[in-house]
């Protein structure tokens, strides 16, 4: 089980990421902060850390201005090394997000330009075989990455090599997607 | 508890290894006070973080606080205690809050580790207490004298710490602040190659292997 049971960062521009997220504690862990922040503007001494010990463990807030990094651990020993484990999961987290959020993002337009051109292709049959293989590639057309489209258009070209030969098809496919793709 | 009584409590157990301590009301009021330092810039920060610390803690869904540590960025730390409508501010090397809180509140020992030093020592003990176990063979006493006057006599600061049963030693808490990890480790270091030698001497070097063993598994 992992030490923290949850963590949260304040990010440079306002706003708080809160993991596991719910999004009423969201809201919660975000009014605390603002209200510990408040407090801090009255106090004289540079202040880098505050741990709070309850009856159920303990939440620790570490300064690193303009950000702030929070934890809850149910482990209530006063152990020397849980800032570093904090920040050691933090960054472990910030490094998923950071991956997820690098993936380009492919609008729902280019799916829809690929269904146009697959009509050139396999005439009649573009519409059945495009909404199949989005549903079996499980793809929300909303908010669909670079890896749902090119997941997309393998099972497409699988698809399409039914009625059009294996060969011809890797060619369509090829086609379709630099086409897309550059525009 | 009277404020004076909280500062006498703490001024006895820790004596020269408290810098400040500030008692304050739940308004953040001083009530008494001990030490050298401005205390106004103290006070100020106990009072204020001590105000919404109950706030943040609960709107983070982690409950009442019982104490509290502020760290600054000069490295100082500040405990904040908070007993029977007091906030007691303690500054001090090698502190820590359920320690300060238990003395707060009038206990002068117990039995539990609560710092990395004390768990450090609560484990080397364990450790030591099945060697005794399995070297003693249904006699422990001497083995149990024979660890602790060493262990003494390696770390005479460990002495007032250190207690005997017929069968097993144990460690009374709060250790005294001067008394490190590296302190235990090495005085527990020293003491094992003894018991060691001493096993070799009665049982041999291959039994007491086979004795080591069966320890290391108890550890596990």
């Amino acid at each position: 089980m992992a030490l923290f049971e949850k963590i949260f960062i304040r990010k440079e521009k306002g706003g708080v990421i809160v993991e596991p997220f719910k999004e009423e504690e969201s809201e919660n862990v975000n009014n605390a902060i603002i209200v510990l922040e408040e407090a801090l503007k009255m106090v004289k001494l540079p202040i880098k850390a505050i741990d709070v010990w309850t009856e159920t463990g303990v939440v620790m807030f570490i300064f690193d201005k303009p950000r702030i990094y929070g934890g809850i651990t149910k482990e209530k020993l006063e152990l020397d090394s849980l800032h570093e484990s904090l920040i050691q999961e933090i960054k472990s987290l910030e490094r998923e997000k950071e991956t997820v959020e690098k993936e380009k993002k492919i609008p729902k337009e280019k799916f829809e330009k690929v269904k146009e051109l697959l009509h050139d292709y396999v005439g009649g049959f573009a519409d059945v075989l495009y909404e199949n293989q989005i549903k079996l590639a499980g793809i929300n057309l909303e908010d669909a990455t670079e890896s749902d489209f090119l997941k997309f258009l393998n099972k497409l070209q699988a698809a399409i090599s039914m009625i059009i030969g294996f060969t011809r098809s890797r060619e369509v496919i090829k086609e379709i997607k630099e086409q897309v793709l550059k525009e | 508890m009277r404020p004076e009584e909280i500062i006498e409590r703490l001024k006895r157990a820790y004596g020269k290894g408290i810098v400040n301590i500030v008692v304050l009301n739940e308004e953040g009021e001083t009530l008494d006070k001990l030490g050298e330092t401005n205390f106004n810039i103290l006070v100020d920060t106990v009072a204020t973080i001590g105000s919404v610390v109950g706030i943040v803690a609960r709107k983070v869904g982690a409950g009442e606080p019982k104490y509290f540590r502020i760290t600054t960025e000069e490295g100082r730390e500040i405990w904040v205690i908070i007993i029977d409508g007091y906030m007691v501010g303690v500054e001090g090397m090698g502190l820590k809050g359920e320690a300060l809180l238990r003395i707060i509140k009038g206990e002068e020992q117990w039995f539990e580790p609560t710092t990395d030093v004390e768990i450090l020592l609560d484990r080397e003990i364990q450790q030591l207490n099945f060697m005794i176990q399995e070297f003693s063979e249904g006699n422990p006493e001497p083995w149990v004298k024979f660890a602790y006057e060493h262990l003494v006599n390696y770390l005479p600061s460990l002495k007032d710490y250190i207690k005997m049963e017929k069968d097993r030693i144990y460690a009374i808490y709060p250790l005294a602040l001067g008394i490190t990890q590296k302190d235990i480790a090495s005085a527990f270091r020293v003491l094992l190659e003894v018991m060691w030698k001493r096993g070799v001497e009665i049982y041999g070097a291959q039994k007491v292997r086979e004795k080591l063993k069966k320890v290391l598994e108890k550890v596990k």
